[in-house]
């Protein structure tokens, strides 16, 4: 690698961890995902096996940030950012290997993705599924099948959605001649060596097929589902396109004859991969919702297919490209247009304008304009396009900070417990620190509780002891459905509690009103306190 | 400036100019941005979906309810919130036909739907859904012969 690439990419990187570090200093992207991630790795410091033999639990990843864990969520999400900063390096190699004349364009596109920064400081196993999709695509590159296969064979037990990706480098390496069937040794690996070990701990072989990664279906009478069309908008796919990364608008200019067979094999799982995703919440299968987030793992590729476009923005080839190239852009153009329509707002359009125009005065030949350009694309998505990821604490938890207004209002509130089913209430009380001296205790949701027994062996003691580790904390201090009564509930104890469909599965409302005095009701969400006696 | 006649360089640019277009376009004649649906918006009922609740005001009451809010058609519906207390909830008034759910009340056209309890885990004393549905059903059989509500 040229020195100004690889001091490019060293600031890249850089960025990519004083911009994600900020934003953990401020809680910008605190998320309930990213706090599984790190009670999934204390976990692992509790009840070792119990948790690794949990599939639910994403066991290499669980092991992997088991050692920070204990250190608190503070130091875990830096260690979380540095982790998924690994990515942007690691991109720029695998682009040097592939012939990119500029490989630091695709660790840019990395490094400066909205989604990629707001997941990778938000905890969220998302982020991590970019570092394996990077790392497999490096080793892929570099024909280090055995090891590609191994980790793609990790990564499945890490999203599990990244199937996908692992049918299509089977799927290459058994096309490529000679065959490399390594790669297929890879990919049994882990699932081999895991699948052998839990059937020790569980005592049956066919452990993984009766405690899966995911329930196959939502439980039954779930309202979440009820309020879940499954069915995503033009709009909401654009935003999480823009959200991964901006430079999509110029991939309509991509030309797979020019790319590389890792490359070409990489767009088939992105093609699959979103059709997958944007179609399987229509019928609920495997619990996917229309999360954006989950289409981040496509981000290493499009960095690659960005890259190429970005190296040949020049002038020196053929007219014909360049009305394909006009062809291409334009149909982001026509999308874009449409997305305004819709109601999805112009931010689309403008991305839209701004890579088209770094196209047409490189084509024009002049190639640093070009790419100020799209640099520029780039740090205007860093900035202002995150949104369609829809991972920000203001989107998810927008009633956060109006609900610590309202406690500070009460100091003769202080020392009392809080009852909440806000998954962050305790982790942003305790981050903030500007209210010592509650006890938050989170009202563990039916559903949840139910993925947690369904998914665990009942026979080996795995689920008592998953059981028994949560005790120490579980979004604040537990309380599971069936404790939760009106008379085991301390007098004036303080109730936060969002706007939930699943809430009246655990707090029946013809049993809590007459025992709970309303106090604020805002958008979103009410506080009260329990009576002394019930209304009559 | 002889570049600037490659098909490298004007087919992007024209699809630029095509962007700014729509952007300009986009700000002569704005779609309510996608964030309206989901963020709290000022209630506003059209003159046709008040002539249908027989003139009903904010401030009315209904069966001891008062009306606080009254919005719509709003994606096929036409919303009046009433509360008394620190107790609110919804009615909604749809086409008949265009929900699959049984509604607690139907006119000739339209049925009426209740929801949007705040606080969430409140019972509503009983028969007020009975009395309050039924009473806005009486407005609205008062009307709908004559009233047509676009929207709706």
């Amino acid at each position: 690698m040229r020195s100004g690439s690889r001091a490019a990419v060293i600031l890249l990187t850089l960025a990519y961890v004083v911009l994600a570090g900020i934003a953990v200093h401020d809680d910008r992207f605190l998320h309930d995902e990213g706090l599984l991630t790190h009670l999934l790795a204390a976990l692992v410091g509790r009840e070792p096996a119990a948790t690794i033999f949990l599939q639910k639990a994403r066991p290499p990843l669980a092991v992997l940030y088991a050692p920070f864990a204990s250190a608190g969520l503070g130091p875990f999400l830096w260690v979380h950012v540095l982790v998924s900063a690994a990515a942007v390096p690691l991109m720029a190699a695998t682009a040097r290997q592939l012939g990119h004349a500029r490989p630091e364009l695709a660790a840019a596109v990395v490094a400066l993705s909205p989604m990629h920064l707001g997941a990778g400081a938000a905890g969220l196993m998302n982020a991590d599924a970019v570092v394996g999709v990077a790392l497999v695509l490096w080793l892929w590159s570099h024909a280090r099948w055995l090891a590609a296969g191994v980790v793609m064979g990790m990564l499945v037990w890490v999203r599990a959605e990244l199937g996908v990706l692992a049918l299509v480098l089977a799927g290459a390496a058994l096309l490529e001649r000679p065959r490399q069937w390594r790669a297929i040794a890879g990919l049994a690996a882990f699932p081999l060596v895991y699948g052998a070990a839990g059937a020790i701990y569980h005592g049956d072989v066919a452990w993984m097929l009766w405690f899966p990664p995911a329930l196959a279906e939502p439980m039954a009478d779930n309202p979440f589902w009820h309020t879940q069309h499954g069915r995503a908008s033009l709009p909401e796919v654009m935003g999480a396109a823009l959200a991964i990364t901006p430079a999509v608008a110029c991939l309509g200019a991509w030309r797979a004859s020019r790319a590389s067979a890792v490359e070409r094999a990489g767009l088939v799982f992105v093609v699959v991969f979103v059709l997958a995703l944007v179609v399987m919440p229509r019928w609920r299968v495997f619990n996917f919702d229309l999360s954006p987030r989950y289409l981040l793992p496509v981000l290493p590729v499009l960095a690659l297919a960005a890259g190429r476009v970005a190296e040949r923005m020049g002038a020196g080839d053929e007219d014909s490209s360049g009305l394909r190239r006009g062809v291409g852009l334009g149909l982001f153009a026509a999308l874009a247009f449409a997305v305004e329509r819709l109601g999805g707002g112009a931010s689309a359009l403008i991305v839209g304008a701004l890579a088209a125009a770094a196209l047409a005065v490189g084509g024009a030949g002049h190639s640093r304009l070009a790419h100020a350009l799209l640099g520029g694309l780039l740090a205007l998505g860093a900035i202002n396009l995150g949104d369609g990821a829809r991972i920000a604490r203001r989107q998810h938890s927008f009633g956060l900070d109006n609900v610590v207004d309202r406690l500070r209002e009460h100091p003769e509130w202080a020392g009392r417990p809080i009852y909440t089913n806000e998954p962050l209430l305790d982790a942003y009380l305790a981050r903030s620190g500007g209210l010592p001296g509650f006890t938050v205790h989170y009202l563990v949701q039916a559903d949840q509780l139910y993925e947690i027994t369904s998914l665990s062996n009942p026979v080996n003691g795995q689920r008592q002891a998953l059981l028994g580790a949560l005790r120490h904390g579980f979004y604040g201090t537990p309380i599971l459905p069936d404790e939760l009564v009106p008379e085991g509930v301390p007098v004036a104890a303080i109730f936060v509690l969002r706007d939930d469909a699943r809430l009246a599965m655990v707090m029946p409302p013809e049993q809590w009103s007459p025992w709970l005095r309303i106090v604020h009701s805002d958008p979103g969400t009410t506080i009260a306190v329990r009576r002394e006696e019930a209304l009559r | 400036m002889s570049r600037w006649r490659s098909a490298r360089a004007w087919a992007p640019a024209l699809v630029a100019v095509a962007c700014l277009l729509g952007v300009g376009l986009a700000a002569i004649d704005p779609v309510s941005p996608r964030e309206a649906d989901h963020a709290p918006r000022e209630p506003q009922v059209s003159d046709e979906g008040r002539a249908l609740l027989g003139g009903l005001a904010v401030g009315e009451r209904i069966m001891g309810w008062t009306v606080h809010a009254i919005d719509g058609p709003h994606e096929g519906v036409l919303r009046v919130d009433v509360g008394r207390d620190d107790v609110r909830f919804a009615l909604m008034v749809v086409a008949k036909g265009t929900s699959p759910e049984a509604a607690p009340v139907e006119t000739e056209r339209y049925v009426i739907f209740y929801g949007h309890v705040q606080p969430p885990e409140t019972a509503l004393p009983d028969g007020t859904i009975r009395a309050t549905t039924h009473a806005l059903a009486r407005r609205i059989r008062a009307h709908e012969a004559t009233v047509e509500v676009p929207g709706l």
